[in-house]
């Protein structure tokens, strides 16, 4: 018996598209997600302090390190050019900030103190600045969470002092010994003096301090590529969309596929870019606001049929256009561009201290300055171009992820992902569904 | 036309690709899926929910067998629920003993082309008008209806053996009348 077959109604495949895709924009959706969690997680983690077990390991550590500084301790007084192999240290710098280091200190000739290397595993420091202690620079080389104390001042003015606060972690009530280091005539007693008798009562909130400058004012330029296209809502999600290209809402049978004539073509995602120029304030160390101005490019793809010079009277058309494009057979890629000028404001927040990527929310009005759009008029079955039926202002919404990636002297190189989303329908009349633009890209922001 | 390659760039989301398969097999599966229901409106529903369960599997079609198979046996699978889940279709799909009536086994000596017969098989109540287009047509055994429908596998053969002698009957009836009558107690 021969195949019955049927010809299913244009709406069937518009539906199954639909939904094909729905599945394809909520993948797109997770393949995004998954980055962020994991990028969340990171941050999360970075940020914590070291938790307990860490400290537990670090206080083993210290205990053993401990016992070989009292043996240690205990050979300096026989002979003082014997080395102390390990210390763990807090130093605590008199005059100046302080901070909290570990430090493991090999030293080849105690007293004369020829240099001391000071490793920092508890806390990440980001950078130190030069710090004066009794007219003795200590230089710091901030390289892989070690910086270096030079000494050479130290045998230029041998008696100057620095006290040394050490940890024993063995008394919890009285873990901070006081050792003076000076110079090596005096050092042995001192030493021996100090570190049996000198108590520190308690140790007190040690902080880091954060050397980033809150800036007045920087100026920058701005770059951003990507994709755009039309989403009917914002929780719609931003993936491919099978909507009906901009078509004419007086034209009664809007939306309906006919039999005889094509239906008109889906709106396909273009390429979006961006150039502009910013201006940014610091409000403080994690947050910032700024402005800029920008020359936008937004566009999405159509297919269209043959292009035709207007040169005989269209039914059901009134309107004047000087040519358009049919709805035919002769199937060709036409991009719709939009160029709008953006003014916008956006609220940057840095999400930890010490890691530089910020979450940025703002507003943003856009002026449409030409575009060459095609709309779709059924009772004609042609497509044609009428920046009329266009809203020409456009306000919007800006979400992004920036990672500051560079960072010299006056320079910061940032870049991350950006959302821009028109809350403004693209269209003056309504339609069948609402249709507004918006464009996902790499943003790079250069500030000097 | 090259399956292997179609099925690969569907595989990719090729909306092209996409297009293609569903224009190759659409009309042939809403003549499958026209056969279980009794509006044009219900089997287009069918095969949407079908072509949608065909794209989102379509990785499990291993190349064995014909394309054309694997998507109708889909179709056929999701007219089954659908007919199931569909309230109006339901109470008919109610199989009892009822329905259980011994028929003839003669064969109808007349020459039907298929949408005549898919019009008079859409006639029958729906209980049977499913088994006869499972057996008669799709070509599944009795055990495989019944795992499918949920039924014993004597209720299939009874089903199928009276929806074919009503349709014997019919077309035995139908053979005085002109073919315009048929299409007149259904539009397609």
């Amino acid at each position: 018996m021969e195949e019955l077959s049927l010809v299913p109604s244009e709406p069937v495949w518009k539906k199954v598209e639909e939904q094909i895709r729905k599945k394809r924009d909520r993948r797109f959706i997770y393949l995004w997600l998954l980055p962020l969690v994991l990028l969340s997680i990171g941050i999360i983690w970075w940020s914590m302090p070291l938790n307990e077990t860490s400290s537990n390991l670090a206080s083993e550590k210290a205990r053993s390190n401990n016992q070989d500084f009292n043996q240690n301790v205990t050979s300096d007084k026989k002979d003082t050019n014997t080395n102390i192999k390990q210390m763990n240290v807090e130093t605590r710098v008199l005059k100046g900030e302080q901070r909290s280091i570990n430090k493991i200190a090999p030293r080849s000739s105690y007293p004369t103190v020829k240099n001391i290397k000071i490793k920092n595993y508890k806390n990440r420091v980001n950078s130190y600045t030069h710090q004066s202690i009794k007219n003795q620079k200590i230089e710091k080389l901030f390289h892989a969470d070690k910086f270096i104390l030079s000494d050479k001042k130290f045998q230029d003015d041998i008696d100057t002092t620095i006290d040394v606060t050490v940890i024993n972690p063995l008394d919890q009530q009285s873990n901070l010994e006081k050792i003076k280091i000076g110079n090596s005539n005096q050092e042995t007693k001192e030493t021996e003096q100090n570190v049996e008798t000198a108590k520190v009562p308690q140790q007190t909130d040690i902080q880091i301090p954060f050397t980033k400058k809150i800036k007045k004012l920087q100026f920058g330029a701005i770059a951003q590529v990507g994709f755009s296209g039309i989403t009917s809502g914002i929780l719609d999600g931003f993936g491919q969309k099978s909507f009906q290209v901009f078509a004419d809402a007086s034209s009664p049978q809007f939306g309906t596929g006919g039999s005889t004539t094509l239906p008109p073509s889906t709106i396909n995602r273009g390429i979006s870019y961006a150039l502009g120029i910013s201006i940014q304030k610091d409000i403080n160390l994690r947050s910032n606001i700024s402005s800029g101005l920008q020359n936008q490019y937004y566009s999405t793809r159509i297919i269209v049929g043959s292009m035709r010079e207007r040169d005989t009277v269209l039914m059901n058309f009134s309107s004047r256009v000087n040519s358009y494009y049919r709805n035919d057979n002769e199937l060709k890629e036409y991009t719709n561009k939009f160029y709008f000028i953006t003014l916008h404001v956006v609220y940057n927040y840095q999400i930890s201290k010490r890691v530089p990527i910020s979450l940025g929310a703002g507003l943003s009005i856009s002026q449409l300055v030409s575009s060459n759009a095609l709309h779709y008029n059924r009772g004609a079955n042609i497509y044609y171009q009428d920046n009329e039926l266009l809203h020409k202002t456009q306000t919007g919404l800006i979400s992004s992820l920036t990672f500051e990636l560079l960072r010299k002297k006056k320079l910061t190189l940032n870049l991350g992902p950006e959302l821009n989303y028109f809350l403004t329908p693209l269209l003056k009349k309504n339609s069948s569904q609402r249709q507004h633009l918006y464009s996902i890209g790499l943003k790079g922001q250069l500030k000097f | 036309m090259d399956y292997h390659r179609l099925v690969k760039d569907c595989l990719r989301e090729k909306p092209a690709a996409q297009k293609q398969l569903y224009d190759f097999f659409a009309g042939a599966m809403l003549g499958v899926c026209y056969r279980f229901t009794k509006s044009r409106a219900d089997a287009e529903d069918i095969l949407q929910e079908g072509f949608v369960k065909v794209f989102r599997n379509l990785s499990q079609y291993k190349g064995e067998g014909e394309l054309g198979g694997w998507i109708r046996r889909i179709m056929v699978r999701t007219a089954i629920n659908y007919l199931k889940k569909n309230s109006r279709y339901q109470n008919e799909l109610a199989f009892t003993d009822e329905h259980l009536h011994p028929v003839s086994n003669d064969d109808p000596e007349v020459s039907m082309n298929a949408k005549e017969l898919s019009e008079l098989i859409r006639q029958l109540p729906t209980g049977y008008q499913t088994i006869f287009n499972l057996h008669a047509i799709e070509g599944f055994n009795h055990v495989e209806i019944g795992e499918l429908m949920g039924i014993h596998e004597g209720t299939s053969r009874s089903q199928y053996s009276r929806a074919r002698g009503l349709l014997i009957t019919w077309i035995k009836t139908e053979s005085g009348n002109t073919k315009k009558d048929i299409y007149a107690r259904t539009k397609i």
